[in-house]
């Protein structure tokens, strides 16, 4: 169920700092980089509502830096814990315009 | 003379503080036992191996490592001998209905000594938010399968383990030390709470309720629940347990252990006896990674090398009541010797809350030997995401039903109409919710079909796995079973059943 894009404006992908908090939706997100692509995923880890900022990238997923929760970057799924899913977000960065939308 | 060794370890520091020593001396090994410690050992026709700048230690002894279940690896060997480690406990997968499960699925699995710790609920550790603390998910305790499963199985089960959180005050952990004492086994208490959805911790309890030889383990966790008063002043009941002979174990884990707590208990007096990992599939990919590594963070905090491995070999032993078989390298027992470096450099080391500590020293395993076989050490491949991602091939059959024999797949059939009309709503796999009664009612129905075929428990539970994962997971059948959207559950058993049929058309 993807929604609308929606415009993170005032941001300069090129040249943002990640990962980089913005909002989507009502959604509070983190866009990490993630090799040469950029990844959204809710801010707040849905197993204990831990801030993910500090999470740790391990190819296309992130791990909570709580409690070391893993989810897949494409489809917010929790590899370790089957069952606890996050929002995830896709993220373009055409033409220098940085753009999210959900995935899930 | 020469002594017929098959292999001599030379010129290693020995470090077996069951027998005092820590002396530069060879190690021997004949028939996978100790055959010799001493200097200058004849190694004329053995294998030898060059210990010279590095620390011969027992095997290493690892209370708390989840092999089965929710938390469990697919290959735990990655976590035990692979990573230096000669024995450890899997503390808790199983209750007192899946031990039997447990057994015949760990059988033969790992080249590590696998030992036993029981969980009071009655699948045994189920997962998160859910059930361990709530006491409506005990189903009734029943004493006699106790009895019977303990007295018949008590070389393997060294522990009975407790949380010690509830939505029912202390009493679970009362029921615990009771069950405990009916038993015959020591107490093992987790403290601390990380669910949402307890209303209470009840450490003091825990402390109080303990007795010589019970367990405290997540000593120096962080949450609620954790040793320190608001003035980060040790609780008395930690001291009072303390001087009665209970044990207070590390069990780092993934969340339960942080270097604040640490640094000022130990700095008023309370030091573990035993270090444990308690690894995971949480934390393998960190910030835990290996007992080693644990092992390193006491250096950190001002431990000798000697009283790190007094903690993983003798300590770690004797708190599980295996002392006599583990933890040293006395002449004759099993040839169980871990060889370790201690590296020089700068290391980051990290607690479970993301504190870091920067170490000067750690512990580096290079070789390893289990009753006398030797085996290289990888410290990495235990983080391989096969090891722990735990998935369901929900959009294809795994591999491993295509080589199911005719009566497990008679048995999977079997199944399938003996819990047709059992009713569980689940949305997908999902390991957080279990509807525990439906789940002790599959349970039934799973042991009633196994029977009723006269299949092996050990191939209907192989059966059952290979329905659902790709990876060699062990799991509780039932939970395995309550956790799956029915629909796909039947169909599934259904299809690989169907299997045979379409085989034998």
């Amino acid at each position: 169920m993807s929604s609308d894009w929606t415009i993170i404006e005032g941001v300069d992908p090129a040249s943002a700092a990640y990962p980089l908090g913005a909002e989507c939706d009502g959604e509070e997100i983190l866009i990490f980089r993630v090799g040469a692509k950029l990844c959204g995923i809710q801010r707040v880890c849905p197993h204990q509502d831990a801030d993910m900022e500090t999470g740790k990238v391990m190819g296309e997923m992130l791990k909570c830096p709580h409690h070391g929760y893993i989810f897949r970057f494409d489809t917010g799924k929790c590899l370790n814990f089957p069952g606890v899913n996050a929002y995830v977000y896709e993220v373009s960065a055409d033409e220098g315009i940085l753009r999210i939308r959900r995935r899930n | 003379m020469a002594q017929g060794f098959d292999t001599v370890i030379k010129g290693g520091r020995v470090v077996d503080p069951a027998q005092s020593l820590n002396t530069v001396a060879d190690v021997a090994i004949k028939d996978g036992k100790i055959a010799a410690v001493g200097r200058d050992l004849d190694g004329t026709g053995a294998s030898i191996v060059d210990a010279a700048g590095a620390i011969v230690t027992p095997g290493l002894v690892d209370i708390h490592v989840h092999v089965y279940g929710i938390l469990g690896f697919a290959y735990p060997d990655r976590v035990g001998i692979t990573q230096g480690v000669t024995t450890y406990v899997e503390p808790g997968g199983p209750g007192v209905a899946t031990y039997g499960e447990y057994r015949e699925l760990t059988r033969g699995l790992t080249v590590t000594n696998l030992y036993c710790g029981a969980y009071i609920g009655p699948t045994g550790i189920t997962g998160l938010e859910v059930v361990d603390g709530d006491v409506r998910a005990l189903i009734g305790i029943p004493i006699n399968d106790w009895l019977d499963t303990v007295e018949a199985n008590r070389d393997d089960i060294r522990y009975l383990k407790v949380g010690a959180f509830s939505n029912y005050g202390s009493g679970v952990v009362k029921l615990g030390k009771g069950l405990a004492e009916i038993t015959g086994l020591p107490l093992y208490i987790h403290i601390g709470d990380f669910m949402k959805s307890f209303k209470a911790t009840t450490t003091p309890t825990a402390f109080n309720q303990a007795g010589q030889g019970d367990i405290i383990t997540h000593i120096f966790h962080s949450n609620p629940g954790n040793i320190l008063d608001g003035n980060g002043r040790v609780l008395p009941e930690v001291f009072d347990a303390e001087k009665r002979g209970v044990l207070f174990d590390v069990g780092y884990g993934a969340y339960n252990f942080n270097f604040d707590v640490a640094e000022k208990a130990i700095a008023q007096g309370v030091l573990p006896h035993v270090i444990s990992s308690d690894l995971q599939q949480v934390n393998v990919t960190g910030p835990c990674y290996s007992l080693a590594n644990v092992m390193s963070m006491f250096l950190k905090l001002g431990l000798t090398p000697e009283e790190v491995i007094e903690r993983v070999t003798l300590n770690a032993a004797r708190s599980i009541g295996l002392e006599d078989r583990h933890g040293t390298l006395h002449t004759g027992r099993a040839a169980d010797v871990t060889i370790l470096r201690i590296e020089d450099g700068e290391f980051e080391l990290g607690d479970t809350q993301g504190n870091k500590r920067i170490g000067t020293q750690r512990f580096m395993p290079v070789l390893v030997f289990k009753d006398g076989h030797r085996h290289e050490i990888d410290m990495e491949t235990a983080q391989d995401i096969d090891n722990w991602n735990m998935q369901v091939a929900t959009d294809h059959i795994p591999e491993a039903a295509s080589h199911l024999s005719a009566a497990q797949r008679d048995f999977l059939g079997a199944l399938r109409r003996g819990i047709d009309d059992v009713q569980w709503h689940a949305a997908e796999f999902n390991t957080v919710y279990i509807d525990m009664k439906t789940a002790m009612e599959l349970h039934r129905r799973f042991h009633a079909v196994c029977t009723a075929t006269g299949i092996p428990l050990r191939d209907a539970l192989l059966a059952l796995m290979a329905c659902l994962f790709d990876a060699p997971f062990t799991y509780q059948a039932a939970v395995a079973i309550v956790r799956q959207p029915r629909d796909f559950m039947l169909e599934r058993l259904s299809a690989v059943a169907g299997a045979q049929a379409r085989a034998a058309a």
